[in-house]
């Protein structure tokens, strides 16, 4: 009876402990005071190379590497980029509750930066390049993650 | 009789041996995991090793867009029935409301009421090899792993002297050895100045 027992609880000893607390990724938070989502949408050049901490829900995981998150608020939407292999986010955490810290970065692609994005993709996936989808200049605001607890 | 002591190996390449064998033993389980989990995520590109994912398209009756949220997720839950527990729900836009339940997704539009039901459920084996090769977990793995690359150099160096002679690494070895470090070091300089 023993052995079970503590089989039983090794299993469930993590599962409880997991399921008390807020999952940490990352570098621990660190700023006080939170911005909105939609602000920093709204007013990206304010906020690039900044440090944030927004709060809002895990509407979108990567589902192959668990390299980014989305995280929204109020109908908007941003996502939350990790560097792959130090940060990797389950995709249980979709739908919970995320506290978040980044730098804001906003970059703007030209016609030929997505042009050879494109490129780039076609050939790793070995698939014929589709320009399709590129109309004009694309600007992507997105934060840079340091670290994240996710609830 | 006078022969014997001659063809018995050197000291030296017996603990050679020893040490290959039983690193090799204590290994075998993570070299494995690493290999499957190798094989797996280099094939990312065409296939989820982590998780499997079911889509379904379901039909519901159109909701008004302009019900506060809280009302438009009971209105979809009660036509839905959903299984297992409600976490949360979010609405992207004005048309879409998006309901998360524990692996699954139930994405509704809300002016036709088509309802997008992503359900994901991780690999078994498969998903905890991955995790552990891509050190998820941090902390107390990455010391194993490190003391696991350090086990495969001793592998790989007490591996070249286990036997001597014609079939030895003096022998057809330093040729096989040879053509094996020539695959990355050719393939590098294919890809990175010729291709």
């Amino acid at each position: 009876m023993r052995i079970p027992a503590t089989l039983a609880l090794m299993i469930l000893l993590p599962a409880c402990l997991s399921a008390a607390g807020a999952r940490k990724y990352g570098q621990p938070l660190a700023l006080k005071t939170e911005v909105k989502v939609a602000e920093i949408l709204a007013n990206p050049d304010a906020y690039a190379g900044k440090k944030v901490r927004v709060t809002g829900l895990v509407t979108e995981v990567c589902e192959e590497r668990g390299c980014w998150i989305k995280i929204g608020a109020d109908k908007k939407e941003i996502m939350f980029k990790v560097e792959d292999g130090v940060i990797a986010f389950p995709m249980d955490a979709k739908g919970g509750t995320v506290v978040a810290e980044g730098t804001v970065s906003k970059r703007v692609l030209s016609v030929e930066q997505q042009k050879a994005m494109c490129d780039k993709e076609a050939k790793a996936l070995s698939k014929p390049a589709d320009y399709g989808k590129i109309n004009g200049p694309k600007t992507i605001i997105r934060i840079e993650g340091l670290g994240a607890e996710v609830q | 009789m006078n022969s014997e002591p001659a063809r018995r190996a050197k000291p030296w390449r017996r603990w050679n041996a020893a040490t290959h064998r039983d690193v090799g033993y204590v290994t075998v389980a993570l070299t494995l995991a690493y290999a499957i989990s190798g094989l797996a995520v280099n094939h990312i590109a065409s296939w989820n090793p982590n998780y499997a994912k079911v889509k379904e398209v379901r039909q519901i009756q159109p909701l008004s867009r302009t019900d506060p949220t809280e009302v438009l997720v009971r209105a979809a839950q009660a036509q839905l029935k959903p299984e297992g527990k409600f976490k949360s729900a979010f609405q992207p836009d004005d048309d879409t409301l998006q309901l998360y339940y524990e692996r699954i997704t139930y994405a509704v539009d809300l002016p036709t009421g088509k309802v997008l039901v992503e359900a994901v459920r991780p690999r078994p084996v498969l998903y905890a090899m991955n995790q552990l090769h891509l050190n998820a977990p941090k902390r107390l793995w990455t010391v194993i792993a490190d003391l696991y690359a350090v086990a495969l150099i001793v592998l790989a160096f007490t591996g070249l002297f286990i036997i001597k002679g014609p079939k030895g690494f003096f022998g057809r070895g330093l040729w096989l050895t040879g053509a094996g470090a020539a695959v990355p070091i050719v393939y590098w300089i294919w890809w990175r100045y010729l291709a």
